[in-house]
């Protein structure tokens, strides 16, 4: 039997930029810590990124640091969410997969919160975010967060910490849109809303 | 009896392998009663297992998880059978990419297969009709569906601006022409409600032309194979690619037209360089098509000649004012128009993701996004998002 579906759910790309930028994760943390929540594909990916050849060089910490506070991952085991997870993965990956495990995290994510009805997706993957929604369910950007974030007086979040993390998103490739803390402010995050 | 449960399907596919449960579990990390237990379904697995059994496997998740496929996917799935990896894996993922997409829009737009329209459809009744395939000679048969193709669709003698829009229009194909590389000059691929081609715009143009027409013909004599796979287009011991490559010559230059353009005139330099242009064709194919049997407009010991020198010299020889256009890849980039006027209509209705529009394009999705919304192209603002629960 699954666990009960948290109130977010977090992806493998979300946690790896996350753990790029020590201070905006630990304002994430003490934000969410409790009603955040993370399936094992996205465990799973995690560790394949980190012993793949070459590894990819954040995915040990960013597992490290998902497994803090995270809480056990959600294992994933009835049929039906099983093959929902599939139907999932292949709108996302559209073809571009070679392994089983590609896209896996976001798209068993999707699966669970749509059984559930509720709860909300934390990914950096625009597509997953584009298929949780067409689904009628929430999903957000850390971006997306951090702009929500920055509006919340005591959140721990504020323009410089928000422009660091952006900038750190830029310098690891990870993303490619000049958004500032202004822009977050504003409510303009382009493919990141 | 084989069982038709997840456990029942991991045994069966280990077995058909011919692997041990002791083999098997190596490869993922697990012991021989691990593998056993989850074979006789008394331990369950996470889905993140089911993948890894399924690349261990060497089967889709889909195909372990014992679900059915049609139309599209199940072509996807065919193009990417064994080998797994060889120089034509390239093509063969850029196809699946658009099968996919293709499976997508389907869903979510309620996308229609492309047909044929009625003078296509008259065109196949006559190849039907006249029995090609036939049992004469291969070009012969090329030759005559060639001549159906023009005078079924009014082609004349005229040259084709547009092979891939001929064949898209008039016959239902979705054709991708991209650069995939040269291990590949092109692939069809088709099936029940789905018929796509690939064609490499690593070659020259003249090169993709005759690919494109090459394809065409795989798919008008409804060759049984559903996916051909073109590396050496002039690789000419199989009937269907002799019949296919004489369609292709034939279709690109009649022999009315090229007539129409000698005008009696010797070949030299500056015809052949003329006919590469008014026909948009190679020039080995050109020679070979002027020395061919009907055409005679040029002896087999003329032609070896002339294939003895390069087509930048002869071009060069002509005072060709830009033979780098007929002997340099262009590389171009086309995505069936049919599938992303789709893909665009669905994004802007919130019905398609921008991870569909991306296979098409083969681009990153961020940089996909901020290109469209560059030209207001823009998905729909998610409603009754208030972030309340963050």
């Amino acid at each position: 039997m699954t666990s009960p579906v948290p109130g977010q759910l977090f992806d493998t790309c979300a946690i790896i930029n996350l753990s790029y930028c020590t201070p905006i994760a630990s304002a994430f943390r003490s934000r969410y810590e409790g009603s955040a929540g993370w399936v094992r594909a996205t465990q799973a990916e995690l560790v394949r990124q980190r012993s793949r050849r070459p590894p990819h060089p954040q995915a040990g910490r960013a597992s490290n640091w998902a497994a803090m506070w995270l809480g056990i991952p959600i294992e994933i085991v009835e049929e039906d969410l099983l093959v929902a997870t599939e139907s999932v993965q292949r709108s996302i990956a559209a073809g571009c997969s070679d392994s089983a495990l590609d896209h896996l995290g976001e798209a068993a994510s999707i699966a669970l919160l749509a059984s559930a009805g509720k709860g909300r997706l934390i990914s950096d993957d625009h597509a997953a975010r584009a298929e949780c929604r067409k689904r009628g369910l929430r999903a957000s950007s850390t971006v997306g967060v951090a702009a929500h974030l920055l509006t919340i007086a005591g959140s721990g979040v504020d323009p410089t910490m928000a422009d660091t993390y952006l900038q750190t998103l830029r310098t690891r490739e990870r993303m490619h849109a000049q958004l500032t803390s202004i822009d977050l402010l504003a409510g303009d995050l382009g493919a990141w809303l | 009896m084989e069982r038709n449960d997840l456990g029942g399907r991991i045994a069966s596919l280990r077995e058909a392998r011919g692997m041990t449960g002791d083999e098997l579990g190596s490869s993922l990390g697990l012991s021989r009663s691990q593998i056993s237990k989850i074979e006789h379904g008394t331990r369950r697995l996470d889905v993140s297992e089911v993948a890894a059994f399924a690349d261990a496997l060497e089967v889709s998740l889909a195909e372990l998880l014992g679900l059915e496929r049609s139309g599209s996917l199940a072509l996807a799935a065919r193009v990417m059978a064994a080998p797994q990896a060889d120089e034509t894996l390239p093509s063969r993922r850029r196809i699946r990419q658009l099968l996919e997409a293709e499976a997508n829009l389907v869903s979510s737009t309620g996308l229609r297969e492309s047909r044929p329209t009625s003078s296509g459809q008259d065109v196949l009744g006559m190849i039907k009709d006249q029995g090609i395939p036939s049992r004469r000679a291969p070009w012969r048969d090329g030759e005559d569906l060639a001549g159906l193709v023009r005078q079924g669709l009014g082609l004349g003698r005229a040259p084709i601006a547009d092979v891939a829009e001929l064949a898209e229009r008039n016959f239902g194909l979705d054709v991708l022409a991209w650069p995939t590389g040269t291990a590949v000059s092109g692939l069809c691929a088709h099936g029940q409600g789905v018929a796509m081609m690939l064609i490499s715009t690593s070659f020259p143009r003249g090169h993709q032309r005759f690919t494109a027409a090459h394809e065409l013909a795989h798919h008008l004599l409804r060759d049984p194979r559903e996916i051909v796979i073109d590396s050496d287009l002039y690789d000419g011991n199989n009937p269907m690619e002799k019949r296919a490559n004489a369609f292709a010559a034939a279709l690109l230059m009649p022999t009315d037209g090229l007539r129409d353009v000698i005008a009696g005139r010797p070949i030299d330099a500056a015809i052949l360089a003329e006919l590469m242009r008014h026909f948009g064709a190679s020039y080995s194919a050109l020679l070979y098509r002027l020395a061919s049997s009907g055409v005679d407009l040029l002896s087999i010991q003329a032609r070896d000649e002339w294939l003895q020198k390069q087509a930048s010299a002869v071009l060069r020889a002509a005072n060709d004012a830009a033979p780098e256009e007929l002997i340099v890849p262009d590389e171009a980039r086309r995505v069936p128009p049919r599938l992303w006027r789709a893909a665009q209509a669905g994004y802007q209705a919130g019905r398609v993701g921008i991870g569909t529009l991306a296979a098409l394009t083969d681009e990153d999705a961020e940089r996909l996004f901020m290109r469209l919304a560059a030209n207001d192209v823009l998905p729909p603002v998610p409603a009754d998002d208030d972030l309340n629960d963050l």
